[in-house]
C-alpha cells in the first residue's frame, strides 16, 4: 500500500500515531465519567421517618452488570443525624410503608471517610447502613452485594432509604446533602482506552511499512 | 535456458565499487543507528517502569484522599497501574529483539560494504586491510551477540 504522503505529512502523522499511544492513558481516565441521577441538593425529611417508612427521603434506581452506584453524602447541618440504607425493591415493596425503616433488610455496601495521608486501606470500611452527624461526609460504592470491602455485581432494582432524628429539642426536620451517581460499566474513557492505541499503531504501521519497503528495494538496487 | 541468474548480493562483493561500497556502509549504519535508538528507548521505557509506577501509585492516592473516587475504584486504578507497569517492562520483550534484528540487518550491511572494500584492488593495500579488519570485527560482534547473550565489551 503506497500512500504518497510527502514528508511533512508523514512526520505529522507519524507524530499523531505516537501521540494516540502516549495519551490513551490520560484521555481514558479523563473521559472516565458517571452519570449523575440525583444531584447534590438539601434534602429535607421529618423525624418521623425514623418510625414510618412513607416519611423517609426514597430514591429508585437500576443496577445492570458490572454498574456500580455512588452516593455522596454529608451531614452539615444543625442537630440532624441520618441514617442511610440501600434495599431491594421487592423487599421495599414488600413492607409496609408504615414500618420503621429498620425493619428493611439491607443491602451490603462500601464507604470511605478520606483522611489526608493515610494509607486507602484505612479509610474503608463495609456495611449495610451508615449514620451521619455533625459535618460528616460518605462516599458510598453500592453494586449490590459485596466481599469483604470488594463489591460484588447483582443487577436488579434497589431503593435509597434515608431516614433520621433531629437531635433538639423544639425542631423535627432533618437536613442532608445527597449525590447519586451511576458508574459504568461501560463509558467512553473505556473505549477510547480501545480505539485510541489501535489507531495509533495502525498510523504507524501505514507510514512505517511503506518506509521500509523503500529502504529495502533502495538497498537492493545499490 | 541461455537466461543468465540473477546476481546476488554475495556475487556482487569482490565486483562492488567505492560508490556501492559507500552506499553500503552509510545505509547500514543508518538502519542499525535507527533500530538501536528504538531498543534504547525500549531499554529506557523499561527500566523507568518502577519510578513511573510510583507517581502513579501517588497520584492515585492523592485522588482518592481528595474524594475524587471510592475506594474500589481506587482499587480498580492501582490494578491498572500495576499492568500498564508490566507492559512498560514486557513490551522490552518484543520491541527489543524486533530492534536487534533491524541492528543486525544494518551491520550486516555494513559488512558488506568493508568486504567490498577490502576486494577492491584500485584501493590501497592498507586501507582494504583495515577494512577486512574491521568487516571481521563486525562480523565476531554479530556473532557472538547472536549466540551468547551476555556477550559484552567494557571499556573502563
Amino acid at each position: 500500500m503506497n500512500l504518497d504522503l510527502d514528508k511533512k505529512m508523514s512526520a505529522i502523522l507519524l507524530l499523531i500515531g505516537v501521540a494516540l499511544l502516549l495519551i490513551t492513558p490520560v484521555i481514558g481516565s479523563a473521559l472516565d465519567k458517571t452519570i449523575l441521577i440525583y444531584p447534590k441538593t438539601e434534602e429535607e425529611i421529618d423525624e418521623d421517618s425514623m418510625d414510618e417508612i412513607k416519611e423517609a427521603y426514597i430514591k429508585e434506581f437500576k443496577l445492570i452488570k458490572n454498574q456500580r452506584l455512588i452516593i455522596k453524602i454529608s451531614v452539615k447541618y444543625q442537630n440532624s443525624s441520618v441514617h442511610l440504607r440501600i434495599v431491594g425493591k421487592g423487599n421495599f415493596e414488600a413492607t409496609d410503608d408504615k414500618d420503621a425503616p429498620t425493619t428493611l433488610a439491607a443491602k451490603n455496601f462500601v464507604y470511605s471517610e478520606y483522611a489526608i495521608g493515610e494509607d486507602p486501606q484505612n479509610l474503608v470500611s463495609s456495611d449495610n447502613e451508615v449514620d451521619l452527624e455533625n459535618d460528616a461526609f460518605f462516599y458510598i460504592e453500592f453494586m449490590g452485594d459485596r466481599t469483604g470491602t470488594s463489591l460484588i455485581s447483582v443487577p436488579g432494582d434497589y431503593v435509597i432509604v434515608v431516614y433520621g432524628e433531629n437531635l433538639g429539642l423544639d425542631d423535627d426536620d432533618v437536613l442532608f446533602d445527597i449525590e447519586a451517581m451511576l458508574d459504568g460499566p461501560y463509558d467512553a474513557g473505556d473505549i477510547l482506552k480501545i480505539i485510541l492505541p489501535i489507531t495509533g499503531i495502525i498510523l504507524i504501521a501505514l507510514i512505517l511499512v511503506p518506509k521500509l519497503n523503500e529502504l529495502i528495494k533502495s538497498v537492493r538496487e545499490i | 535456458m541461455g537466461e543468465s541468474r540473477k546476481k546476488s548480493i554475495i556475487d556482487n562483493i569482490p565486483n562492488m565499487d567505492k560508490v556501492k561500497a559507500t552506499k553500503y556502509i552509510v545505509r547500514g549504519i543508518t538502519i542499525a543507528l535507527l533500530f538501536g535508538i528504538i531498543m534504547l528507548t525500549s531499554a529506557s521505557i523499561a527500566a523507568n517502569a518502577d519510578n513511573w509506577k510510583n507517581i502513579a501509585d501517588q497520584e492515585n492516592k492523592m485522588d482518592y484522599w481528595d474524594g475524587d473516587y471510592g475506594y474500589n475504584e481506587y482499587v480498580e486504578k492501582s490494578q491498572d497501574i500495576t499492568q500498564v507497569t508490566n507492559w512498560m517492562v514486557y513490551q522490552q520483550v518484543i520491541i527489543a529483539n524486533i530492534a536487534r534484528v533491524g541492528v543486525y540487518i544494518g551491520f550486516l550491511f555494513v559488512f558488506i560494504g568493508l568486504m567490498g572494500f577490502a576486494t577492491n584492488d584500485r584501493i590501497d593495500e592498507n586501507t582494504r586491510k583495515i577494512c577486512l579488519i574491521l568487516a571481521g570485527v563486525i562480523i565476531m560482534g554479530m556473532l557472538f551477540t547472536l549466540m551468547f547473550n551476555t556477550a559484552q565489551i567494557i571499556i573502563a
